[in-house]
């Protein structure tokens, strides 16, 4: 297969849900490989990228992870803007944190303004699947609520156990490239954007500490 | 038998088989689940309340007698007793001098309950050793038996054997036993419960942040308290004992840094004991002056939340119970703030008196109430930190958060006040800590921060980019390139305040800042930091990245993987690193390799990471103190205004 450099894409990944559900932990499983032992509340919005390669172009997926407080969504103008697909996670132990999962989304929508209300790419994650006592929420009610809510689909992860975390986010990233095949922003090429700007001191900076890009794989 | 203890012991091939074969176990299991790897403390096992160790028999024995009897019950039940700790015969023990009766009696007396008398060195060693027996907990809490256990380094003793004890050095010159450097060594260990073995020094924290203190509160006057402060001024030698190998002598070096750095520094008095009378030696005093009695925990339990309810939360009782100031700070002579907690009061109110404060404090609590949010991030606060593994702390940091959002109902508890309250309760009491945040909130424009629509927020970031563009134009062109709006690292930084990106230990330093100068110093402070990483900005070429460099400073235990090998390597360069740059590097070289840390390995890496911030934050700190004489108050206020419009 063909792999220019240029073909990077950028997607932006917005992962929303109530607090404590676990989308930080689930982030940092895909993107680290590891679980979190000692981690914070995410204060804000914490950002991190991860490169994919799906369907032979390199993916570089910004994943923003959200702080779950109802205080922060005013903060969501700034971050769900441009996202190009959004995961909503509930806890599975936690059935009010699966009962707002209607709010998630409308917020989402009002704030994130994105251009195709009613197609938008939603993922909904059902986290924590390993805690079962019997009181997790059940699959079949999970499936009714998404198909109630225009057909978005369901999965269930577990970041603690690394049960189809990476599966959960491949297809958030399936969904956003599908999404908007034609709007899709390469990545614009380096050398003309940086003819824009007029700035000797600094390319001469990275000229003399520019490396070659080496190959990542996962 | 605990593993390590075992280590230690042994030459250094047998302890690589061992350690492999360590390794190959850890490898079994789930990957990256480190508390699993290490057998930290299972739910079951959580150290009891304090209340149960006041009223439990289990925990009144192991007292130590000048007779031995007891002592010698205990060993029947204990096998991890050393062997080769010297008995501790009565013919040896001098008499009693009258001086330390006097000073003390009264003291020790009125304390039933008889805190113990010792000290934790090696707080953090107790996430990589596996729990304990059951009669650790008993070590948590109540009454324990001295010299427990020689390997690993444990001493306590406890208040009230103390009136009957003698004090080793009286008799020194005439009594034969005390010649030897060693068994005066031992000696004094075994009565005033000091760490004197060498070997365990050199895993004293920086800056013994790990001290528990446990301070019971009795009507003392100040005269007390000196005499106090005068007979717990302890001494230890700690380059006594020849090195083994290479292993040792790098400790042992690190140690003597610690010292010279530790006895420089205003936290630790320097002073020559009564102990020592030879006049060459190296003696340095800790002064333990405030904290009065301390315990050592060897294996402290884990604070574990499930198991933290919200209506099993004890009241607060004020200074009257147990107050456990965390900090290194030079001690206050008052019990419920160190001087930079007592500075920050002064700064505050010019009238500061505890127990006004203190009853005010109480009648918010009245109306206790429990927030679900509240519970949820009790949990994760700075997980890291020793002092808040503790229930007694959770139990704190929980009540001064309920009082927040009772206080000031509209604005509630937001997610950030818990880190705020978290660094200022280190250095202050309660009710203290209440009110320096209350303080914070309505006249340093903090509420608006938080309040809903986070305008403060939004100010301060537009503040920023102001200065930034001002002081920083390269870095504010790039940022323009890159597409990254000050926003998104600053809802960050303002809401959390800096507390989740500066390290715990320097965030005292910040807030004296912060109260002298206000929002011009948390502005400085950003510029600083925004300098201190302006050619790894600039170099950055796309916005992720960008914004990765920005997070670098945090702190980043966690985040790096390190292998063993590699990093052996590389130490050499690592000790002298002072560009922040090269750890990510190290991160990708050690990418495609597993991660294979054993747990001394992590320890070292631990301490070298320390170092390396301190470097950095130094610097960092010098940066902003020159943005403070830079950015005037004269222009901030321009900036200010302009914002506003």
């Amino acid at each position: 297969m063909e792999k220019k450099k240029n073909k990077k894409v950028f997607l932006k990944v917005v992962i929303i849900g109530d607090s404590g559900v676990g989308k930080t932990s689930l982030i940092h499983r895909y993107t680290s490989t590891r679980f979190l032992q000692d981690f914070k509340p995410t204060i804000g919005a914490e950002f991190s990228n991860k490169e994919v390669v799906i369907n032979g172009k390199t993916v570089v997926a910004q994943i923003w992870d959200t702080a779950g407080q109802e205080r922060y969504q005013s903060l969501g103008i700034s971050f769900y803007r441009g996202a190009d697909c959004c995961g909503i996670v509930f806890d599975r132990s936690d059935h009010s944190s699966f009962e707002n999962l209607d709010t998630w989304k409308n917020a989402f929508l009002k704030h994130g303004a994105p251009k195709e209300e009613g197609t938008f790419p939603f993922l909904v994650i059902g986290n924590k699947s390993d805690l079962d006592d019997g009181s997790l929420v059940k699959e079949r009610d999970a499936q009714q609520w998404c198909a109630d809510n225009g057909n978005l689909e369901y999965i269930e992860t577990s970041a603690k156990d690394n049960t189809s975390v990476e599966e959960a986010f491949t297809k958030l990233i399936e969904k956003g490239m599908e999404r908007e095949k034609v709007n899709l922003v390469e990545l614009p090429d380096r050398m003309s954007q940086k003819n824009k700007t007029v700035n000797l001191q600094r390319d001469v900076a990275k000229d003399v500490n520019r490396k070659p890009q080496k190959k990542k794989c996962c | 038998m605990n593993t390590r203890t075992h280590i230690e012991g042994t030459d250094q091939t047998s302890k690589r088989i061992i350690q492999g074969h360590r390794r190959r176990c850890l490898k079994k299991r789930n990957n990256g689940d480190f508390i699993k790897q290490n057998k930290i403390q299972p739910v079951s096992r959580i150290r009891p309340t304090d209340r149960d160790v006041q009223f439990h028999p289990k925990y009144k024995e192991g007292v130590v007698t000048p007779d031995g009897v007891r002592r010698k019950k205990r060993r029947e039940n204990d096998m991890n007793i050393s062997q080769d700790s010297p008995p501790l015969d009565s013919k040896v023990v001098p008499t009693f001098t009258p001086n330390l009766r006097a000073s003390n009696s009264t003291l020790y007396t009125s304390n039933v309950r008889g805190a113990m008398t010792s000290i934790l060195y090696n707080g953090d060693q107790a996430a990589f050793t596996s729990p304990m027996d059951s009669n650790n907990s008993t070590a948590l809490n109540g009454r324990r038996l001295g010299t427990r256990n020689k390997d690993r380094g444990y001493a306590s003793v406890t208040n009230d054997s103390l009136n009957d004890r003698v004090d080793p050095s009286e008799n020194y010159e005439e009594n034969p036993y005390f010649k030897t450097p060693d068994a005066m060594r031992r000696l004094k260990r075994k009565h005033f419960g000091v760490p004197t073995n060498p070997k365990y020094m050199s895993l004293i924290p920086n800056k013994m942040r790990d001290i528990e203190e446990d301070i019971d509160v009795h009507e003392m006057n100040d005269s007390d308290n000196q005499k106090d402060r005068k007979v717990r001024e302890y001494s230890f030698s700690p380059t006594k004992t020849p090195s083994k190998n290479g292993r040792d002598e790098l400790n042992r070096r690190r140690h003597n840094n610690f010292l010279k750095n530790k006895i420089n520094s205003s936290n630790y008095s320097v002073a020559r004991s009564h102990f020592d009378r030879e006049p060459s030696k190296l003696i340095s005093t800790v002064n333990y002056s405030r904290l009065g009695k301390y315990r050592v925990v060897q294996n402290p339990k884990r604070y574990h939340i499930s198991n933290f309810k919200m209506e099993d939360q004890p009241n607060y009782d004020g200074v009257d119970s147990k107050i456990i100031l965390w900090c290194t700070c030079k001690a206050d002579h008052k019990k419920y703030f160190c001087q930079t907690g007592r500075s920050w009061t002064e700064i505050v109110s010019h009238d500061f008196r505890y127990l006004k404060w203190k009853d005010a404090y109480e009648n918010i609590l009245i109306g206790q109430k429990q927030c679900k949010q509240i519970s949820r991030d009790i949990e994760r606060t700075f997980q890291k930190h020793y002092a808040f593994r503790h229930t007694s702390m959770v139990h704190r940091l929980s009540r001064v958060l309920n009082a927040i959002s009772l206080y000031d109902p509209k604005l509630g508890y937001v997610q950030g006040m818990n880190f705020l309250v978290g660094a200022f309760l280190l250095h202050c009491e309660e009710c203290i800590t209440f009110w320096l945040v209350i303080e914070l909130f309505e006249s340093y424009e903090m509420r608006e921060v938080y309040e809903d629509g986070l305008i403060g927020m939004y100010r301060h970031s537009a503040i920023c980019e102001n200065l930034i563009e001002e002081y920083l134009p390269e870095v504010w062109d790039h940022f323009k390139i890159v597409d990254i709006r000050v926003e998104m690292f600053m809802s960050d930084w303002a809401i959390s305040f800096l507390c989740s990106y500066i390290p715990l230990s320097r965030l005292d330093e910040f807030f004296t800042y912060f109260f002298k100068y206000s929002w011009r110093s948390f502005h400085c402070m950003v510029l600083a930091i925004l300098e201190y990483l302006k050619f790894e900005i600039v170099k950055s070429d796309d916005m992720p990245s960008c914004m990765n460099t920005i997070k670098m400073l945090k702190e980043h235990r966690n985040s790096f993987k390190f292998d063993r090998s590699s990093f052996r390597k590389k130490k050499p360069e690592m000790h002298g690193m002072k560009h922040c740059m090269d750890l990510p590097k190290l991160r990708f070289e050690n990418k495609k390799k597993k991660d294979t840390l054993t747990l001394s390995f992590r320890k070292e890496m631990e301490e070298v990471e320390q170092q390396i911030s301190h470097e950095k934050w130094d610097e960092v700190f010098d940066l902003f103190r020159k943005y403070l004489r830079k950015v005037t108050k004269e222009k901030y206020k321009e900036v200010y205004a302009k914002v506003q419009v």
